[in-house]
């Protein structure tokens, strides 16, 4: 390359000042030297015109700092060796250059990427830093060029930092007149990261007052960043870094302390959190020494922020700071005189006189504060309010204070527990013992609040007992198993929702401490209420109790620990309901035949609520990854085999046995389980269930002595009872969960499946049947895929050739075949296998024909989108599961959805709000302008479940922010509006369904997003209409949908209206 | 806030904690046979299709029955209209409770009857308060109710004057004209919609 013709023409010709691309990339490659291009540029940097001068040094600085470290480090060695220019020659030279104004941006550019040089040593960086103070007039520079003045500093500061502390006062004196009058946000974060360098290290005390000037004028910071500030620094970035300024020293204090008294006062909002938090930074560094004389100044004005601030995020900043100072005046392991903290002591306990007002909710904090801050005060605050507490509450006159004064306890007590339990603490309460003394008198408040009829006692006699539970090694275990009798009686009242759920909350943080009292107390308790037989159909209030108790003790027991009482205690529950009902049954006989009816089904709600809380336990265990679910495997599942094959093989059909809903509950149970089982479990399991199922032989299955057989009759075989096939669920439901592998599954896959499904396919079936092997097929052909090539070809014929595309067949057969067939695509669809998408698109097929059967193709679609399909296709249940098989899926079927535009037949919007809401939604929204009318026009079709889909998927596309988006939804807004009217506003006539409720309810809340999210512009006509409409909607029959009407209507009346 | 430009007129207020009753206890309501049996399988049937999760509007959902806005239901609107004051709830001041709630559902004589409690007797925020009570039910409650909103007999100095303010429809209208007074009514109701959750404190 010809270095020079390079650098002439650039000079001459372009005014640009960045280096040509092509040298600075020879450069770099080490194909040019630096000493060439300092050669080709001699005579521009040292010309007498500005101009020219300018662009070459500029060039040179450009390439200098846009060549690698260890390039230059190289060059410069060798240029040392060669021709005897070094790097300190090119230091020297761009220093000169400080003097010449044209060049100093470009000069101190490349000063700063020489620094970081190690050949650049301390006298260089003395002689630039003295060139910068006696050359640049800061004034006189752009903010850029102030910044490289910066930016050099900090270079010199983190490679030569001893170079300038060697320079001394001479360094810190020169620094604060560059520093001064700094305004730009960007230089200032430099600013005062070398100010905080400065004021730890260099110990500038000479110069404090300069120094303090020129930090504390910044404060509090009033910044706000531009709308497009290009280096994107905000408020808090400033706050921070002059925050890191202000606590460097404890030598600010006596100068900072009156500036931060006079600064909270009077500011406002954001300052006044700012003044708060800085203080709470500071504190700790200034120190007790120079904190003391002011603590009752910062006291009183703290005092005012903690008691009247109505913003709680100042309070809060306040509370810290308070607690800051307390930390501050008494630091532990020496004696101090606590006369401030008695006098703050005092005023509380003046205001707690009056627990139930709000002074006493801050006084309570402000004590907790105390207790939180110092081991000494927080004891000597414990020992003067408790007594004080104790006195008030028994002579207090008006019982409505006593809930107050608990709380207060409560709270105490729970900063006490806290302290003590953080991670890290030294503080322990063996070391402090401050509750020694008031143990009884604690035990017996806590537990007469918990006793009394009023919620207003109960709930912090509640917390303060959990609570004191927390404090570690303070009760015995006598004194927890007392208290844990009293929260038991919170559970088991009917009153009070809140109070039974704190309760509960209770009980499962000391289960978290000790399992024993739970163990030992709270569950006997809970299970000894549940009655023998479910209550009458008019016992509500029992009904609930018992579904209270169990949805308790789901929650309990799922602690560690606990479950195998559990399992015991609800199975032999369910074992005696179903042998008192087989008992029943006979004197049942007699009486009126609607009354056993009514009681079988009472009965049957009663059990699935057992096996109903059972499950929940499990999957609560298996979602919290505990690994001591998989060994109750042997004292569950098989007793819950022999509890529904043995009623589906007896002759007298036991209505708990044989109920389908409760096989699906105990199915659920099963697949959970089954999940968590070892490969060699696996393997076990897998054969005893093959053999009871394809063998006809259950007794190992549900390990039973007793041989039971269901008398040679396969539950697949077609003369079996329907009692007997309803037992393909719990098939279904441990297949699904099992791995699909050869050495556990040992089936062949065609023969098997072939015969699986003509089983589905012929008889007639109930739909939990049906449901269960299609979810057999998905997962099968999910999970044996390789092996399933010839099941596949099969299907093509004798499934969707002859069944699903055959108009002569029956609907509900043709239904069954495309369901079936789309389970079975959507297995193969979630390893992205290639038969998956040419299945579904088929489908789309049938839209053409006319008739009943297109409208349930079409919402046959929904299988794609189903949650249990979600739940059984996934990587815990052993399936194949390939990332961005939506995208793909959806990608396909989208565009053929909402292809064929003003064509659109009913089908295809049937279609669509069966799977829209599992389309993705970066898809949805490039296909906006297309969707949202298919959306608008599906929500007149009288499918309430699928104007719900339709519904959510509208409030996902307005909820997000996107401007393509919001084009498409403010041109469209007010045909939107009008429609979600006309499906949130009740109409006489309708059959009013849970979906219809569920649609009004959710159009409306639709509806009142728009002002969130639609310019007033574009809706103001709209308005006043919205307005009058909703007026009708906030008179809904139905409690859920006024709520949302009332919801929505406010926030349209506020629609425009100047903020 | 106006805190700092003016002294309180009750710096420190009751603040009593509130606690939700049960909400099925009153819920159990004459019910057909058949709704009592779809009622029986209702809460863990909902449960089971989200996981673990029970969405609170999937509870209680029953066909063709009518439920009547009741006392509960009224107080549930105003329950967390913030004080002008204090950062703190009407139901945290019990300036407002549910047993000082009427509601009668008779046909063609629909009618709510508020009673509200000022903190203390000289309280210069008891028409405010009031106004906002009226402006959250005339937009929350149907057009077919007549609601009346008084202050609690003996709560108040000027009981009778504010009483007359709050129910002259032609006053009513003429203070909402006034945009800064609406301004802090708005303010007042931006927690109305918490319905028993509370702010601060």
């Amino acid at each position: 390359m010809d270095v020079e013709r390079v650098c002439r023409t650039h000079i001459s010709s372009s005014d640009d000042l960045k280096a040509p691309a092509e040298l600075v990339q020879a450069v770099q490659q080490g194909q040019v030297g630096l000493l060439e291009v300092v050669r080709a540029l001699g005579e521009y940097i040292t010309s007498t015109e500005d101009d020219v001068r300018r662009k070459g040094v500029a060039l040179l600085a450009d390439v200098v700092s846009n060549t690698s470290k260890d390039r230059i480090n190289r060059q410069a060695t060798l240029m040392q060796t060669s021709s005897g220019i070094s790097a300190q020659v090119l230091a020297g030279f761009f220093t000169d250059k400080l003097d010449d104004h044209e060049s100093v941006p470009f000069a101190l550019q490349a000063l700063v990427a020489l620094a970081k040089l190690p050949t650049f040593g301390s006298g260089e960086s003395v002689k630039a830093y003295r060139s910068v103070v006696e050359n640049v007039k800061m004034r006189s520079h752009v903010q850029s060029t102030r910044y490289w003045v910066f930016s050099l500093i900090d270079t010199l500061m983190a490679h030569h930092r001893d170079a300038l502390k060697n320079m001394g006062d001479d360094f810190v004196a020169s620094y604060v007149k560059i520093a001064q009058g700094e305004k730009d946000p960007r230089n200032l974060l430099l600013g005062f990261s070398i100010m905080r360098v400065i004021l730890i290290e260099f110990d500038p005390y000479l110069h404090l007052e300069d120094l303090f000037d020129i930090v504390f004028c910044y404060f509090p910071i009033t910044f706000r960043p531009p709308p497009d500030d290009p280096y994107g620094i905000t408020s808090d970035d400033l706050k921070m870094a002059l925050r890191k300024c202000m606590a460097s020293t404890p030598r600010f204090a006596p100068l900072a302390m009156p500036v931060f008294l006079e600064k909270l006062g009077p500011s406002l909002g954001a300052s006044k959190r700012d003044v708060l938090q800085s203080l709470t930074a500071c504190i700790p560094v200034y120190g007790q020494q120079a904190i003391q004389g002011y603590a009752s100044d910062l006291w009183d004005n703290l005092k005012t922020e903690i008691f009247y601030s109505p913003d709680a995020q100042i309070e809060s900043d306040a509370l810290e700071t308070f607690r800051a100072m307390v930390i501050a005046l008494y630091p532990e392991g020496k004696e101090n005189s606590i006369d401030t903290a008695q006098e703050i002591i005092k005023e509380c306990q003046e205001l707690l006189k009056e627990p139930e007002k709000s002074k006493a909710k801050s006084a309570t904090k402000i004590l907790c504060g105390l207790i939180s801050a110092s081991p000494s005060v927080g004891r000597f605050a414990i020992s003067q309010v408790m007594p004080q507490l104790f006195r008030q509450f028994h002579t207090e006159s008006e019982i409505p204070h006593r809930g107050p004064i608990l709380s207060v306890i409560a709270d105490l007590i729970k900063s006490l527990s806290e302290v003590y339990t953080a991670p890290g603490s030294t503080r322990s309460h063996e070391k402090e013992k401050c509750v020694e003394n008031y143990r009884d008198e604690l035990l017996s408040l806590l537990s007469s609040g918990m006793e009394s009829a009023s919620p207003a006692q109960q709930m912090p006699g509640l917390w303060g007992a959990v609570h004191l539970c927390q404090i570690p090694k303070f009760l015995t275990a006598e004194e927890v198993s007392f208290l844990v009798q009293k929260i038991n009686d919170l559970l088991l009242q009917l009153d009070f929702e809140d109070i039974r759920k704190a309760a509960l909350d209770g009980l499962v943080e000391i289960s978290k401490l000790t399992s024993k009292p739970i163990e030992e107390i709270t569950l006997p308790l809970l299970f000894g209420k549940l009655p023998d037989t479910a209550p009458a159909l008019d016992a509500e209030a029992e009904r609930q109790q018992y579904q209270q108790i169990l949805a308790s003790v789901a929650v309990l027991c799922a602690q560690p620990g606990l479950l195998e009482i559990m399992i015991l205690r609800i199975l032999s529950r369910l074992e005696s309901l179903a042998s008192s009902c087989e008992n029943g049954e006979v004197e049942q006989e007699s009486t009126d035949q609607d009354d056993a009816t009514v009681k079988k089904e009472c009965n049957a709600a009663y059990a699935f609520s057992l096996l109903h809380s059972l499950l929940s336990t499990i999957r609560r265990k298996v979602a919290d990854e505990h690994h001591d679910v998989a060994k109750h495997f042997d004292r569950l599942v098989p007793r819950l085999f022999d509890f529904f094959v043995s009623g589906a093989t007896s002759s007298t059909a036991n209505p708990i046995k044989v109920d389908v809903r409760l096989l699906s509950a105990a199915a659920s149970i099963i697949e959970t389980i089954t999940q968590t089982l070892s490969k060699e479990r696996q393997v076990k399991f897998a054969a005893v269930l093959m053999e009871a199922y394809q063998g006809g032989d259950f007794t190992q299955l549900i390990s039973n002595s007793v041989d039971v057989r269901t008398n040679g009759t396969s539950v697949f075989s077609s003369d079996a009872s329907e009692a007997l096939q309803n037992l393909v669920i719990l098939f279904s439901a441990a297949l699904v969960a099992l791995p699909g592998d050869a050495d556990v599954l040992q089936i062949d896959c065609d023969a098997w499946l072939t015969s699986l499904l003509s089983w589905y396919l012929t008889g007639s079936h109930n739909e939990p049947q049906k449901t269960a092997v299609q979810l057999i097929l998905a997962s099968i052909v999910n999970k044996r895929a390789p092996d399933v090539g010839s099941f596949l070809e099969r299907i093509e014929q004798e499934l969707w050739a002859t069944r699903v595309n055959n108009p002569s067949l029956s609907l509900i057969d043709r239904v069954n075949a495309v369901e079936a067939w789309l389970w079975i695509a959507r297995g193969l669809l979630v390893r992205n296998h290639a038969s998956a998408l040419p299945m579904i698109v088929r489908v789309f097929e049938l839209f053409n024909e006319g008739g009943d059967f297109v409208e349930h193709a079409a919402k046959s679609l929904r299988i794609l989108a189903d949650k249990t399909g979600e739940r059984i296709l996934a990587k815990d249940h052993h399936c194949v599961v390939k990332p961005l098989y939506k995208q793909k899926l959806y990608n396909t079927l989208l565009p053929a959805l909402i292809g064929n535009g003003a064509k659109q037949s009913t089908a295809y919007l049937l279609a669509l709000g069966a799977i829209i809401n599992t389309i993705p939604k970066s898809l949805i929204l490039s296909e906006l302008s297309k969707v949202l009318p298919m959306i608008m026009r599906s929500l007149s079709l009288s499918d309430p479940e699928l104007r719900c889909n339709m519904l959510e998927v509208l409030t996902m596309i307005l909820e997000v922010h996107d401007d393509n988006a919001d084009k498409v939804l403010h041109a469209q807004a007010s045909s939107m509006v009008d429609r979600l009217l006309t499906v949130g506003v009740y109409k006489q006539g309708v059959p009013d369904t849970p979906a219809a409720i569920r649609s009004r309810a959710s159009a409306l809340r639709c509806l009142g997003i728009f002002p969130d999210v639609i310019r007033y512009d574009a809706l103001h006509p709209s308005k006043s209409k919205v307005v009058r409409e909703l007026g009708k909607a906030v008179d809904d029959p139905k409690r859920l949908v006024r709520r949302e009407a009332v919801d929505t209507r406010s926030k349209w009346y506020k629609y425009g209206a100047a903020v | 806030m106006a805190s700092s430009a003016r002294p309180l007129d009750n710096s420190n207020p009751t603040i009593v904690a509130p606690t939700a009753q049960s909400s099925s206890t009153h819920s159990f309501s004459k019910a057909s046979q058949k709704t009592k049996l779809q009622r029986l399988w209702q809460e863990e049937g909902t449960e089971e299709l989200d996981g673990f999760a029970v969405g609170p509007h999937a509870l209680a959902v029953e066909e063709d029955e009518a439920e009547y806005i009741d006392e509960q239901e009224v107080f549930d609107l105003i329950r967390s209209i913030t004080d002008p004051e204090h950062p703190l709830t009407l139901e945290q001041l019990a300036v407002v409770s549910a047993a000082q709630i009427k509601v009668s559902n008779k046909k063609g004589y629909e009618r709510v009857l508020i009673d509200f409690t000022p903190t203390i007797p000289h309280c210069s925020m008891a028409t405010l308060i009031g106004l906002t009570l009226r402006v959250r039910l005339l937009r929350a409650l149907p057009p077919r109710y007549k609601v009346d909103i008084r202050i609690t007999e003996g709560a108040h100095q000027s009981e009778n004057a504010v009483n007359k303010q709050l129910n002259d429809k032609e006053r009513v209208h003429a203070a909402l004209e006034n945009s800064h007074l609406l301004g802090v009514v708005e303010g007042c109701l931006a927690t109305a919609h918490k319905r028993g959750g509370t702010i601060g404190v």
